[in-house]
């Protein structure tokens, strides 16, 4: 009998039922299995993983001939070393000769550099976790999606069969990342674009450590796999069920999380609490169980712990408040930090039995513990947040109140403030309603309305300039309705309190202003559904690259808005009716939950979570953008057949060049955002950022001044055509720009004409809508006079004769390259 | 006097000018632009009516960023209409031909643009533009302009508008 088995033909001796005989041809079914099962494996385990810089750094200097940085400096200095501090101002070179220009470019290769390894050291233990736990799990979304991992296989070559594959690729984003870092020391680089080409390297390792977390995760946790129908969960200030033990874990890890969910389901006490998320832990909850709450973004931590509805606070890591401690103690509530990247300086307790941590923070002998073990920081938060429950260890929620406030307060009312009335208070529980407790923290804000000097202090720090003071002066004449507007827009970031010369804790002001608006603040969102599946790409590919759909918008980052969360919701609410595709995932994800329309619903109950024209998806948290850039990358793969394998400037190119995907991060703050950012820009994906993002001090602007000139690779002839997208990276002065942005950021070369025609129409209301005129740049975008919106024709074809417009053939494969 | 936001510093603050300062400045200057930003839209439009007759008094070409054209348009202006950074990266280039196809412009003045983009744009063409001098009529003082006003109230804003407009004469 003959079997082929490896590069030799042998004979095998074995005929079992997995043998099959033609014409006197035996194959073993089972030896070739295991023949190819071994192959594959060879194929990834062989493979050198390596990031071909020397490349992709050729693509970043054509992508940036197109896109040149633009530098907004926030510091004229630089003190990063001990010649300094040098004066840079005007481009002045510093004592090293770094001038402005480079320094600017230099600390965006740090951000870059620093949001990248967040994610990469996030995906790194999520990685290790499942090494330990399960190293030769198959690592599968759901059954239909066969390009698992599209940016992996792009950028190495191989698509990861297991954690030691993920392994091996995190040893490869790790020795990046070092040598990027590197290139930042004091006398190592020296070209601007050198740094820029370095800071797109770091965000697209940052795209990658992103998918790697998300795959490890989704595998490890068995979180949503990319179906369109999942759950929806409860998510707002007032979801949180105050009578039962509330554990509120804040940050992005789902380790620690999960083995709370886990074990209140093992001891099948998940009912009898409240687990809650703040930020994007609470998303990845949300994925594992629909039984936990989200109580919100990024912006409401400084507000829901001050209020001291937690029992008790883990954290694992990322957009953790420094002074989380403090705030914690302040309330009395204690915290259990679970990672060597967050510990705030409490005993390691690791190896303690957790029964003996829960009676030393019981007994107030620490004020909580670093346990680096996710399965018994579940067995202790669910012990310790029930134990505190049990015993009364209730907060106030105005613990910063001195004593002699404490006794106006008490004289106003006889409730003492402890908002324990409706479980502990013995002198006046009979009495009280929930109407009166709105009365009563209204009441409660009077002594610090009374002590206002209205300095103004607070308006001058606020980030977002809301009128702090002139709420006050309204305060004092009985009208809170202003004080109370500031709840979503504040963003959480408590600079006024620490500049106000009478201590007021200002953010208590707003929360008890808003007092009724918090308890019934619920609404609903559906959970992160994870990556897309190969079959709705196909559905969409030609579509989109076409232009049929208008575009895909991405909306990332955090809540740093400029006019509160109302802002990502309406961003999104306009795309959708528009039929675009709206994706989300993060803070922008909760974000755009916070509206109800006039039938109570949000939009995530109104408009469906498949990824077509008009759906609005929850990718998950942060990590999960990595399905975002994946989609774009997969429409080049699977519909226009671009392979993956190691082919990062073909791909980026086509996705650049005929793709109309653009992210909006609106509330971007972290160095996180900022590289998720800089890694969908390396891609060929646009970015509008909202105002506060050009304190990142850097964008990357197209000329729209004239046409750009581009290849038409079908003839390799040079074109002039569009400059689209116009820029890659550009921070909107208000809400009505960005939507114009976006719009003309979906515009791209290889738009049919009804695509365009499509595209354009979009790009002309929505700027008459948010600009209240016509576009004087259209021009640029219409190629033939099919292409101009009917409604409007007219008027357009004067702007056109102004510009001395003449048709223009659109290229058949626009590239850079 | 210090910024509006203690955060933004610079190592060579704007000099506080005084309307009649800001007048003498912009009728000395040849070629002065006027972008009006997107508070427009959400302050009282009498900031805006003044911020016109400022234009109108010496013909200032106005830009309208971030959206203030809807407010513009509905006083019957129709302004140029751009982004605030596509116009500062286009006033960075000494070599820009401007709106008119004049050249660049000597003097760029500022109101209605949100502080901290504001400031950004203002930074960019501080320590890049040296060809520019940038003055800010907005009400809070701006370190990174060259000359601005102060912080004030928004009776002495109105006022000090006002001042500016009778020594445009």
């Amino acid at each position: 009998m003959v079997v082929y088995k490896g590069d030799d033909m042998v004979q095998s001796q074995k005929v079992e039922d997995n043998m099959v005989s033609i014409k006197g041809f035996n194959m073993d079914f089972e030896e070739i299995d295991s023949y190819l099962d071994q192959k594959v494996n060879n194929h990834v385990q062989d493979k050198k993983i390596s990031l071909n810089y020397s490349l992709i750094r050729e693509y970043d200097f054509k992508l940036l001939s197109y896109f040149k940085p633009f530098y907004a400096p926030l510091c004229d200095m630089c003190c990063l070393c001990t010649y300094g501090k040098c004066d840079l101002s005007g481009n002045k070179k510093g004592a090293c000769g770094i001038n402005l220009e480079k320094q600017q470019s230099r600390m965006v290769l740090m951000a870059s550099t620093i949001g990248a390894s967040t994610h990469s050291a996030h995906a790194r233990h999520l990685v290790d976790s499942l090494l330990e736990k399960d190293p030769e799990l198959e690592l599968k979304y759901d059954n239909t999606i066969e390009v698992l991992t599209p940016i992996i296989t792009t950028l190495t070559g191989i698509t990861p069969k297991n954690a030691m594959d993920l392994d091996r690729i995190m040893a490869c984003v790790e020795k990046e990342l070092t040598n990027l870092m590197a290139s930042a020391h004091t006398g190592q680089e020296g070209n601007y674009l050198e740094f820029e080409s370095k800071a797109l390297h770091a965000g697209m390792i940052d795209t990658l450590s992103l998918e790697v977390a998300e795959l490890a995760q989704i595998n490890q946790y068995d979180l949503n796999k990319g179906e369109a129908d999942v759950s929806m969960i409860e998510i707002g200030m007032g979801v949180a069920d105050r009578d039962k033990p509330v554990i509120l874990c804040i940050g992005h890890n789902i380790a620690p999380s999960s083995e709370i969910i886990d074990y209140a389901e093992e001891m099948d006490i998940i009912d009898d609490l409240e687990i809650c998320g703040l930020c994007c832990s609470a998303l990845e909850m949300g994925r594992k169980s629909a039984k936990s709450k989200i109580i919100g973004p990024i912006s409401r931590q400084l507000m829901f712990i001050k209020s001291g509805i937690p029992d008790l606070v883990v954290l694992d890591e990322q957009c953790i408040r420094a002074d989380i401690f403090e705030l914690c103690d302040e309330n009395n509530i204690p915290i259990i930090t679970t990672s060597d990247k967050c510990s705030l300086g409490l005993p390691d307790k690791t190896k303690e039995n957790h029964y003996k941590i829960v009676n030393e923070i019981l007994d107030g002998k620490i004020p909580g513990a670093l346990i680096r073990d996710s399965e018994k920081v579940g067995k202790t938060a669910v012990a310790l947040a029930t134990k505190i429950k049990e015993k009364n260890f209730l907060q106030s929620p105005l613990k910063t109140l001195s004593q002699d406030e404490l006794a106006i307060n008490n004289a106003a009312n006889e409730c003492n403030s402890c908002r324990a009335c409706d479980t502990s208070c013995l002198e006046v529980k009979e009495n009280i309603s929930s109407k009166s407790f709105i009365s009563n923290a209204e009441n409660d804000m009077l002594p610090y309305i009374e002590i206002c000097s209205l300095c103004g202090k607070c308006n001058r720090s606020c980030s977002t300039m809301l009128p702090i003071k002139e709420a006050f002066e309204e305060a004092k004449e009985g009208d809170i309705s202003l004080m109370s507007s500031f709840y979503g827009k504040c963003v959480g970031c408590g600079k006024c309190i620490e500049a106000c010369e009478k201590d007021i804790p200002l953010i208590d002001i707003i929360r008890m202003a808003s007092q009724g608006k918090i308890d019934s603040e619920k609404f609903n969102m559906r959970t992160g559904r994870g990556p897309i599946q190969d079959v709705e790409i196909r559905r969409v590919g030609a579509p989109i690259v076409f232009g049929d759909i208008p575009g895909v918008i991405a909306l990332a980052g955090c809540s740093n808005y400029a006019n509160g969360e109302i802002e990502v919701h309406k961003i999104a609410e306009e795309f959708l009716k528009r039929g675009y595709i709206v994706l989300a995932a993060g803070c922008a994800a909760m974000d755009i939950s916070l509206q109800k329309d006039e039938e109570g619903k949000t939009l995530y109950e109104k408009y469906s979570g498949n990824f077509d024209r008009g759906g609005l998806v929850n990718l998950g948290p942060c990590v999960a953008n990595a399905h975002a850039i994946g989609s774009a990358i997969k429409i080049a793969n699977i519909f226009a057949k671009v392979p993956l394998e190691n082919n990062f400037t073909e791909i980026a190119d086509y996705i650049l060049n005929r793709i109309g995907v653009c992210v909006i991060a609106w509330g971007a703050m972290s160095q996180k955002a900022f590289a998720i950012a800089t890694g969908a820009n390396r891609w060929g994906i646009p970015a509008v950022l909202g105002p506060h993002a050009s304190k990142y001090k850097r964008l990357y602007l197209g000329n729209d001044q004239e046409l750009r000139k581009i290849k038409d690779k079908r003839n390799g002839t040079e074109v002039l055509c569009e400059p689209a997208p116009l820029h890659l990276a550009y921070s909107a002065e208000s809400l009505n720009e960005s939507m114009v942005m976006a719009a003309k950021l979906c515009i791209r070369p290889n738009d049919t004409p009804r695509g365009r025609m499509i595209k354009l129409n979009n790009y002309v209301d929505i700027y008459k809508k948010f600009y209240g005129c016509l576009p004087q740049d259209i021009h640029h975008y219409v190629r033939n006079e099919k292409e101009i919106p009917y409604q409007e024709k007219e008027e357009i074809m004067g702007i056109l004769s102004e510009n001395n417009w003449e048709p223009r053939e659109s290229p058949q494969e626009p590239s850079i390259l | 006097m210090s910024a509006w936001n203690p955060a933004l510093i610079s190592i060579n603050p704007a000099s506080v000018w005084a309307p009649e300062m800001a007048a003498l400045t912009i009728k000395q200057s040849k070629n002065p632009l006027f972008v009006m930003g997107s508070l427009l839209n959400n302050i009282p439009e009498e900031i805006a009516e003044k911020s016109l007759e400022i234009a109108k008094k010496r013909n200032i070409t106005v830009v309208a960023t971030g959206g203030s054209s809807l407010t513009l348009s509905k006083l019957n202006f129709k302004a140029r209409v751009i982004g605030v950074v596509e116009l500062i990266n286009n006033l960075k280039n000494p070599e820009w031909k401007g709106f008119e196809g004049k050249g660049n412009y000597d003097l760029v003045c500022f109101i209605g643009v949100p502080y901290y983009i504001g400031s950004q744009g203002l930074s960019t063409l501080k320590n890049f533009a040296p060809h520019i001098k940038t003055l800010t009529l907005c009400r809070f003082m701006h370190p990174n302009a060259d000359m601005s006003y102060p912080n004030m109230s928004y009776e002495e804003w109105l006022d000090w508008l006002t001042k500016l407009i009778d020594n445009l004469e």
